[in-house]
């Protein structure tokens, strides 16, 4: 097949991850209550303490309200009438291995692309696959166990490690911290834990596939990474969900822990449904994701590239507090049709030398709201802290939008802080020449928004970049012209 | 007076975040009735040696926002301010009620002085005429000083306006700016109330078309300011340059709102800030640029720079972007930091004491903004007001 072929096919084909899995699965009834808060943590098998925890996050929330100083518009969310909890019928026993696994499941993820089996060994990824409320596999387990690597559902690290959850859940992200993640404190039903032992550099890539499948239940998933001192890992985020007229809500939170001399790279190429071109249904996409480095020479490094999603709420946030550590976030977002994005970064910096970097780029085309929001924050105790920030939006068609919100607060006087942007249309000298090197429109488009991109997708992990890169051109379809 | 609470903003007010408002409502915010010859006095003690050669001829003094004709200078006409018919001090026959006209809470202190003047200097220029006035505030209790500028077709207005305060003073100022169809306001501003005093603005302006409106502006004193602008550019061609210098010292607070809304096709915006914080002082700026979708060809460039100058000093920039058109051109810059060490090495190394050096340096950063006056005299007058700030640094005056 030729390029052009290729290509062609690529941009004329719609949001293909759209179908849905028809599967048995056990739910819980819609609806909110201290009585749903402790069933989901007794199907879980919860000790006390974490059951108390969801409590006393559920009892705050009840005392919250929905933030309204995003740049979105939402329609009114009935938490009522969600399901709280849904996951595949399994056998008693729960599978041992993939081959016990459902069938239409792995039907499901091969759909997708997600290497659950031989494929994974030749992709070098370990990968756990999250079903709307459960986990439903995870490979090469053995592999990382020999060296040390803990990766596995959250609900089997309750019972397989508690003492690291007692210790770190919610250290960096504590329920009080907003409406979403509150939410999710008292309802999470599972999502990913990966603990990196003292100076382990992990083997390989590991990656969760997050897959939203039942209709009228919400993702409340929570993904905790520790790594320890002198530890590194890469891990990778993607997420799909089927073509719905309702609006589903993903209220997840990711906490980041990195030690003395630790180094966590957290990567995510999020597609979740966006909504028809009318903006008829779509995910919301409330996410709470924040990193806290805190030892000395640790590095934490967000790299996003948001694609999907009716409204994208989410603000990868680094906390730096170990001397010379260091933050990084760069992110692409694109807001088409009807999509809303409002999305950025924090970067708190508390220890001395402590240096961050934020490259941000917006696009926006049809009707799409695309936000960049940012907060750069130097303490006084932050001698000789140093930012970058660089954002810059794209504009195509005259019915959308750019916005930048960034907030500098700068409060010791040692420190350096730079923030540069720009706004502005696809260059018409630069599509003119495209054109009249016999290349479309279309093609030209593409070409020109991954070159206004690279900074961004040269910080993904390859298989990553070229899924984002192909996500891109599938997204802007119909944006030109 | 105790003002009601719904009228006043808090810190949770996204756009007043940083501005000291603690206490603001058990502040005195009625006026003075009447001008005393005490009040007069002091007016004078704190004008000084007024006028400066080559100054301008034309002034009109406000006493707690009460119109001095005493203090005034210039042609004696038939009018209330002496200077023309254009120009006329109205009183105020009932006062709005608090926040009746308030819709939104960045006008929270307009709506104050609307219920508090005592009433409006209104300065109007006919088409195609010129006009050159000093304006001179001076707050020595409490005062809501009120101008209202209409500028017709072609008009054109020089305006140096001051602001001086004594120690403890509140002013809250209520300016209104209307330009007509290719009008020209040059505006000059410079604030300087007393240690102590506080300073609260708000500045409503619509240009119209091919109309431009460049404004200096120079802040330094006051134990807190607080400044909101509301600009509008509604005419085709509109022009505006907004360049503000701020000089923190001590545990002053200098907060600024600057939003522009561009609201017509092919209209243009420059603005520049630079703000020095020294010893404890806090100095925020939000510069928040709106283009509509009826702006096509809009043009928008923000270069805010902050100098942090003492130890427990500090400096919030937002530079903002609103944008719902793709035909557009916007761009921003900030950037935070601490004197260049290879500068401050070189002029030591030339033999100058560290005390010089550092005054140099400062006043070359804030030397940007007070460079764009185009009168030589007007610089001059900025220049000597802010020589006592910056000891040392006259040697670098013949450069700016």
């Amino acid at each position: 097949m030729s390029n052009d072929t290729q290509l062609e096919e690529l941009v004329s084909r719609g949001y293909q991850h759209g179908f849905v899995t028809d599967i048995e699965s056990d739910s819980l009834p819609p609806g909110l209550d201290e009585d749903v808060v402790r069933a989901i943590s007794r199907i879980k098998g919860e000790p006390s303490f974490l059951t108390e925890w969801r409590l006393k996050a559920y009892r705050h929330w009840l005392t919250m309200h929905e933030p309204t100083w995003a740049h979105v518009r939402v329609q009114p969310i009935d938490y009522q009438a969600i399901s709280y909890y849904s996951a595949p019928k399994q056998k008693t026993d729960g599978p041992k291995s993939l081959d016990e696994v459902d069938p239409k499941l792995l039907e499901t993820y091969a759909k997708l692309g997600v290497p659950l089996h031989e494929r994974a060994r030749l992709a070098g990824v370990a990968v756990d696959a999250v079903f709307d409320s459960v986990s439903v596999a995870t490979t090469f387990k053995d592999r990382l166990h020999k060296a040390g690597v803990v990766f596995c559902p959250f609900s089997e690290a309750i019972h397989s490690h508690p003492e690291l959850l007692e210790r770190y859940l919610g250290t960096v992200i504590p329920h009080t911290d907003n409406f979403y993640a509150c939410l999710n404190s008292a309802v999470f039903s599972d999502g990913s834990f990966v603990y990196i032992p003292k100076g382990v550099r992990c083997p390989m890539e590991l990656s969760t596939y997050f897959r939203i499948n039942a209709a009228k239940t919400g993702q409340f998933e929570r993904t905790l990474i520790i790594a320890d001192e002198g530890s590194h890992v890469s891990y990778l985020e993607g997420c799909t969900a089927p073509m719905r007229d309702e609006n589903q809500l993903h209220a997840a939170v990711v906490e980041l822990i990195a030690e003395h001399d630790a180094q966590i790279k957290y990567s995510t190429v999020q597609n979740w449904y966006p909504g028809d071109e009318n903006g008829v249904g779509g995910i919301y996409n409330f996410v709470t994701k924040r990193g806290d480095c805190r030892g000395r020479n640790s590095r934490i490094s967000w790299t996003q590239v948001e694609t999907g999603s009716a409204i994208t709420w989410k603000y990868p946030s680094c906390v730096l507090r170990g001397d010379n550590s260091v933050g990084e976030f760069y992110s692409v977002a694109l807001a088409n049709h009807c999509q809303q994005a409002d999305t950025g970064t924090k970067m708190i910096h508390i220890g001395a030398n402590t240096r961050s970097t934020i490259v941000s780029k917006g696009i926006s085309a049809g009707r799409g709201q695309n936000t960049y929001r940012g907060l750069v924050k130097i303490l006084p105790t932050a001698h000789g802290a140093r930012n970058f920030t660089q954002c810059d939006s794209l504009l195509m068609g005259a019915r959308c939008g750019a916005h930048t919100f960034p907030n500098v607060e700068v409060r010791n006087p040692t420190a350096t802080v730079e923030h540069e942007a720009s706004t502005s249309r696809i260059s018409e000298d630069q599509l003119f020449y495209c054109l009249q090197r016999g290349i479309s429109q279309e093609d030209a488009v593409n070409m020109i928004v991954n070159g206004f991109c690279k900074s961004v997708f040269k910080e993904l992990p390859m298989e990553f970049a070229v899924e984002a890169q192909n996500l891109l051109a599938v997204s802007l379809e119909g944006a030109v012209g | 007076m105790i003002v009601p609470a719904p009228v006043l903003p808090t810190t949770r007010d996204e756009n007043w975040k940083h501005a000291p408002l603690r206490g603001i409502e058990r502040l005195r915010w009625a006026p003075p009735t009447a001008l005393t010859q005490e009040a007069r006095l002091a007016a004078t003690a704190l004008l000084g040696d007024d006028p400066p050669q080559g100054a301008i001829s034309t002034r009109i003094v406000l006493i707690d926002g009460l119109h001095c004709p005493d203090l005034a200078r210039g042609p004696v006409g038939g009018d209330a301010a002496g200077v023309g018919p254009g120009v006329a001090f109205h009183a105020t026959d009932a006062p709005a009620q608090p926040g009746a006209a308030t819709v939104s809470i960045d006008l929270a202190f307009a709506g104050l002085n609307r219920h508090h003047r005592q009433g409006e200097l209104r300065i109007r220029v006919p088409d195609g005429e010129t006009l050159e006035l000093e304006v001179v505030c001076i707050a020595l209790s409490c005062g809501h000083p009120a101008l209202r500028i209409d500028l017709g077709a072609r008009a054109t207005l020089r305006l140096f306006e001051r602001h001086i305060g004594a120690t403890g003073s509140l002013a809250n100022l209520a300016l209104s700016v209307q330009l007509g169809h290719g009008a020209r306001l040059e505006h000059a501003r410079l604030l300087q109330p007393a240690d102590g005093a506080r300073h609260f603005e708000t500045l409503e302006a619509v240009v119209g078309a091919d109309a431009q409106h460049r404004m200096i502006q120079v802040t330094s004193g006051a134990a807190a300011t607080r400044s909101t602008a509301l600009v509008a550019l509604e005419g085709a061609g509109a022009d505006l340059g907004w360049h503000t210098a701020v000089l923190g010292a001590g545990t002053q607070t200098h907060d600024a709102y600057v939003r522009v809304t561009h609201d017509a096709p092919a209209v243009r915006t420059e603005q520049g800030f630079r703000g020095i914080a020294a010893d404890r002082s806090r100095i925020a700026f939000n510069g928040h640029m709106r283009v509509t979708a009826r702006a096509p060809g809009a043009h928008s460039a923000q270069t805010l720079r902050g100098l942090t100058a003492g130890a427990a000093a500090e400096i919030d920039l937002r530079p903002q972007l609103e944008i719902d058109i793709d035909d557009v051109r916007a761009s921003h810059g900030a950037t935070i930091g601490k004197l260049d060490a290879d500068m401050l090495f070189y002029l030591l190394s030339r033999g100058l004491d560290p005390a010089t050096a550092d005054s140099l340096l400062k006043w070359a950063f804030i030397a940007d903004v007070i460079a764009r006056l185009s009168d030589p005299a007007w610089r001059s007058r900025f220049e000597d007001a802010l020589a006592p700030l910056l000891p040392g640094a006259h040697a670098a005056r013949s450069l700016t």
